[in-house]
């Protein structure tokens, strides 16, 4: 897992639920951290929207950060 | 058995961010939180007289996770739920399930604002699709299920879209839900924010707006004055807790005023013109539902938006139901310091009503100081009258385009 996708994860949280960065790891639950279904496929958009690349969409139910971020790294630049 | 509604809490979103208790010392000096409102939006801002709550922050009252989903008339609604929630001796943290206890709310425009930014991002920035969360913030049950979500109201969550008569027809099917026993309190009430690029030009266009620049914009709206040239349009949000009489009284709650009566009706003349005659029958079934005489209602707050053909027909239909005793009847709109609420202004005039009953003093219009005569025939309380009167009930008025008349009966809880 790259430290891109989950540096962008951890900006994004901060900026839109005002989650502090050190408290989004890759094991953090995603129900823990109060992002539900409609909040991950809005987490995709923003992605898509940052990195101006389109992500299909989620097929398997991710618990973990690190779940939904396999989802979303494939399509991200590695650098 | 028909039960009694009793008011036990009221809150409201303050234009100038203060108190309630500030924001109805100032509308009773008739002080005007109207001031001049620019948008800077492309491609061709427009400023008008208006009342922005520019110091409303939602992310900072009630926290970003919550905001997250959350449209700014939804969040401006949670703030007013809230406040009249806690007033009403509830706790807002107390998310348990409450099956007997549910939500009311109107609002005209809803999420319009989210819709507009989604819009704009496709025709001008080239976006191919929008925020998923555009459609749940858009929703005009939007602020609706937020209450209910955040204080656990279980019994119901029903939203009205009736143009200028939302908040009205919320609050009085709200009261009709516990009068005849299908819910123990409601919350009820209305929010809208009209400052919308898109929504302030259509206003604009239909050439309704009053005019004005930054030195006389606090004196741009002037129910019925000869020199009136329009409405002002406002954002805010006002929620009342309305409760049966019995399940207030068991709990100690402190009981503000009674909701005795409410009248809806449909003049089903013309989309924009008001018709007196459907006024008239509005304002007589609020008060055979209230049981309450004519002469005993001391105060109206009338819907008075200072528009040239609203402000006569109203009080041609005060002069009928009133006859020989209008001359007499305290009347004012306080649309002149807190601006046209569109679904919300029923809420925020239903709290002024209440306040006034509880207060014993009546707020003026404000900037009414020549009397239009067509509008002759009723008491105006100017700003510098005697407005100190101890009212048993008082009315507040709402009249929709589209013809949805919606009026409210208020009595002393004494």
């Amino acid at each position: 897992m790259s430290n891109i996708a989950l540096e962008t994860m951890q900006e994004l949280l901060h900026e839109r639920l005002g989650i502090e960065k050190d408290k989004v790891t890759l094991d953090s639950s995603l129900e823990d951290l109060g992002i539900d279904s409609l909040m991950q496929i809005e987490l995709l958009f923003d992605f898509e929207d940052k990195y101006k690349v389109k992500i299909p969409d989620i097929s398997e139910k991710p618990t973990t950060i690190r779940e939904l971020l396999a989802v979303i790294e494939p399509f991200i630049p590695k650098s | 058995m028909k039960r009694r509604v009793a008011i036990t809490g009221v809150g409201l979103v303050d234009p100038l961010g203060n108190s309630i208790g500030s924001f109805f010392d100032r509308t009773i000096r008739g002080e005007s939180s109207i001031r001049h409102y620019s948008t800077n939006d492309i491609p061709v801002p427009i400023s008008i007289p208006a009342v922005y709550c520019a110091s409303f922050n939602g992310d900072e009252i009630l926290g970003k996770p919550r905001t997250i989903s959350m449209d700014k008339f939804s969040q401006m609604g949670l703030v007013a739920a809230f406040d009249a929630w806690t007033n009403a001796g509830f706790d807002i943290n107390d998310r348990s399930h409450k099956p007997d206890i549910g939500v009311s709310w109107g609002t005209a425009l809803g999420g319009t604002r989210i819709y507009e930014h989604g819009l704009k991002e496709m025709w001008l920035n080239g976006r191919e699709r929008l925020p998923p969360l555009s459609v749940v913030m858009g929703m005009n049950n939007a602020c609706s299920s937020h209450i209910a979500i955040q204080l656990g109201l279980g019994n119901s969550s029903l939203s009205y879209t009736v143009a200028c008569s939302s908040a009205s027809a919320a609050i009085g099917e709200a009261y009709r839900r516990i009068r005849d026993g299908e819910a123990n309190a409601i919350v009820a009430g209305g929010s809208d924010t009209p400052l919308i690029y898109g929504v302030i030009r259509a206003w604009d266009g239909m050439r309704v707006l009053s005019p004005g620049d930054e030195e006389t914009s606090p004196n741009a709206c002037c129910p019925f004055d000869k020199s009136r040239s329009g409405l002002v349009l406002g954002e805010g949000a006002a929620a009342l807790i309305l409760e049966d009489w019995e399940h207030a009284v068991a709990r100690n709650a402190p009981i503000i005023a009674e909701l005795a009566g409410y009248g809806a009706n449909c003049d089903h003349t013309n989309l924009v013109k008001p018709d007196p005659n459907g006024q008239i029958a509005a304002i007589s079934l609020a008060l055979n539902d209230a049981g309450i005489a004519p002469k005993d209602i001391g105060y109206i707050n009338a819907h008075g938006t200072a528009t040239v053909e609203g402000d006569p027909s109203e009080v041609e239909a005060l002069r009928t139901v009133f006859g020989d005793r209008a001359k007499d009847l305290a009347v004012s709109s306080t649309k002149s310091t807190h601006g046209h609420l569109m679904g919300a202004s029923g809420a925020i005039e239903a709290v002024i009503t209440i306040l006034s009953i509880k207060n014993g003093i009546v707020p003026p219009t404000a900037n009414l100081k020549d009397i239009d005569p067509a509008c002759e025939g009723v008491r105006h309380i100017k700003v510098g009258d005697n407005n100190k009167l101890n009212l048993k009930a008082a009315i507040s008025n709402s009249f929709a385009f589209g013809g949805s008349n919606a009026v409210l009966v208020f009595k002393s809880a004494n």
